[in-house]
């Protein structure tokens, strides 16, 4: 269909010996902001650069609004705007000739949503490149990525190197972009980011696709630890009684206990409001655990699967409904 | 051909250029303002050039040292000129596109919505626009110092000599393009293409050495490359010409080639 902004089939890219991507397949619809997650070296930026044209698929294919991502390189790039993750830019210039050099290729210079781009990330047109700090360079390749107004952005890693005060910025920015009816690709090996943006995701490891889901969906299969300290002890299985609460150690004396924690929050928090608490740490969700929640079944049967649940894909708005599982 | 980034590597190598252009002038200057001495002692040159084996002095660039044309053929033109040139080409050539790799620029440079063909197209014509300079700076030292020494050299002779230095640097920037187009950084393109041009070197040298070895001629770029002829005379062998274009062209559309279908990682 002409009006798939990413559809990926089949997309397979090995390396001779070294591990690349394996049998891909999923659709990023309309408007979506896509959420792609994998820890490092799963094969994101492999996928990404396929999708760039800047490699060309073992077998498979990767398509762009239609357009085949090898064979119509040059349109599609007319339709995207691109944040690689690695970032490496031409030292000797400012960061106002490099916006100016990738703007002459589009002949649009779009200068009102470059200055404003410019304003609320806080930098400097003028400081050349090579005197820049790591955090100023990826603004600027953000800048850059989002100032030719492309109705598709494929951003590898786009938070890494950018402190907290501007990741909350630049997630007001994406999801600015997805109201403007944008289609965002974004790759990240950091669940929460995705999280906190995503409509969907899809996850991959070690080349292979697992899953394609619901960011709500996600929420409610990966566990979170808690860390809860006590002036007096607690049975654990005032704990574990909870649906989506497992006990995962308990200090001898009792009065501390590591919970694993998995869906509604309501029931335990009711709990700890009841019981003698005097500090509690909550870990931000990591991408283990919900790597652990499909691997779970499978090695318990002593092998290695990749299948989803039922009913993994739920909708977000603007979006199609899709649930494309890979092995 | 991409016209931006023409420009982009025309600004890049404005400076190196200017400084090659610069080192070229004076080079050229200095050799002819000795030029009056040897034209003094002529006689004595011709006979000193005598003492040694004809195949010799040829083989080093050095013979009818006593003319104009003889004197900064064996003192520049001949063998220090295409040293000077080819490092400049190769460099520039062999980072077209491994430099690009190598610094990992590659990827953004290839978001563009511009085709891998007229991108490198437009690198190559600012490396073609670098080597007209340098070889107008050239000629136009050499015609600048024989007029300071009192010689008049036919604008036909300077221009069959600009043609023949032009087509010696296309065909160098042609291997060095291509080595450069399938690579990952500039060290091994550079390295392999001044490998290549010495072996040419080597070639022609040997080749005039030895009847054995006479074959030789037919695989070197040297054997194309006789500026001092041209300046004598104004002659050019048109197939000379001919035979270092179609290295440099044919170079080229294969390393567009390997571009375009290449992987553009770093």
């Amino acid at each position: 269909m002409e009006s798939v902004p990413v559809k990926v089939e089949g997309l397979t890219r090995n390396y001779g010996k070294r591990r690349g991507v394996e049998d891909l397949t999923f659709e990023v619809g309309e408007g979506e902001i896509f959420g792609f997650l994998g820890p490092n070296g799963a094969g994101k930026t492999t996928t990404i650069r396929q999708l760039m044209g800047l490699m060309r698929p073992t077998s498979g294919t990767a398509s762009v609004f239609g357009l085949d991502c090898w064979k119509d390189s040059r349109r599609v790039k007319e339709k995207i705007g691109f944040l690689p993750g690695d970032i490496r830019l031409y030292e000797k210039m400012t960061g106002g000739e490099l916006l100016d050099f990738f703007a002459a290729f589009r002949g649009a210079r779009h200068e009102r949503l470059r200055r404003e781009l410019a304003e609320r990330l806080g930098l400097d047109l003028s400081a050349r490149i090579k005197h820049m700090s790591k955090g100023n360079r990826q603004k600027l390749a953000v800048a850059q990525a989002l100032m030719h107004d492309a109705p598709l952005l494929v951003l590898d890693e786009p938070s890494s190197g950018l402190d907290p005060l501007m990741q909350v910025e630049f997630v007001e920015l994406l999801r600015e972009e997805q109201a403007r009816g944008k289609t965002i690709f974004l790759s990240s090996h950091q669940l929460p980011e995705v999280e906190r943006v995503a409509h969907r995701v899809a996850i991959i490891r070690e080349g292979r696709l697992v899953a394609v889901e619901a960011v709500e969906r996600l929420k409610h299969l990966r566990e979170r630890r808690m860390e809860v300290d006590l002036h007096a002890p607690v049975p654990p299985e005032r704990f574990s009684a909870l649906d989506g609460v497992r006990v995962v150690s308990v200090a001898p004396e009792g009065k501390h206990v590591a919970l694993a924690v998995r869906g509604k929050l309501g029931p335990l928090l009711r709990l700890l409001s009841d019981l003698p608490v005097d500090d509690l740490t909550f870990a931000p969700p990591d991408l283990e655990s919900v790597f652990l929640h499909y691997y779970e079944g499978d090695e318990k049967a002593g092998r290695p699967s990749e299948r989803p649940p039922e009913g993994s894909s739920e909708g977000y708005p603007g979006a199609r409904p899709q649930a494309e599982v890979r092995r | 051909m991409s016209w931006v980034m023409f420009r982009k590597a025309l600004v890049d190598l404005r400076w190196t250029v200017l400084w090659y252009a610069l080192g070229l002038v004076l080079y050229g200057l200095l050799i002819l303002s000795f030029y009056p001495t040897v034209r003094e002692n002529a006689e004595q040159m011709r006979q000193l050039m005598a003492t040694f084996p004809k195949s010799v002095m040829e083989a080093f660039g050095a013979n009818n040292m006593s003319t104009l044309a003889g004197w900064v053929g064996g003192k520049y033109l001949n063998v220090m000129w295409p040293l000077i040139m080819s490092v400049f080409v190769i460099m520039a050539g062999a980072a077209t596109v491994a430099r690009e790799v190598e610094r990992g620029t590659i990827e953004l440079l290839l978001s563009v919505p511009e085709s891998r063909t007229r991108l490198l197209a437009g690198k190559l014509a600012a490396l073609f626009a670098g080597m007209v300079v340098l070889v107008a700076a050239t000629v136009g030292s050499i015609a600048l110092g024989a007029f300071f020494v009192d010689e008049t050299l036919a604008v036909g002779n300077l221009v069959a000599l600009g043609a023949v230095l032009l087509c010696f640097g296309v065909a160098v920037a042609g291997y060095s393009v291509l080595l450069s187009s399938f690579s990952k950084e500039r060290g091994k393109p550079a390295g392999m293409a001044a490998g290549l041009t010495l072996a040419f070197y080597v070639a022609w040298v040997v080749s005039d050495l030895s009847n054995d070895w006479g074959w030789l001629r037919n695989v070197s770029i040297f054997t194309a490359f006789d500026p001092q002829r041209a300046l004598q005379n104004g002659h050019v062998e048109p197939t000379h010409l001919a035979a270092l274009i179609i290295v440099g062209v044919a170079c080229t559309v294969v390393a567009l080639v390997i571009f375009k279908r290449r992987d553009a990682i770093a």
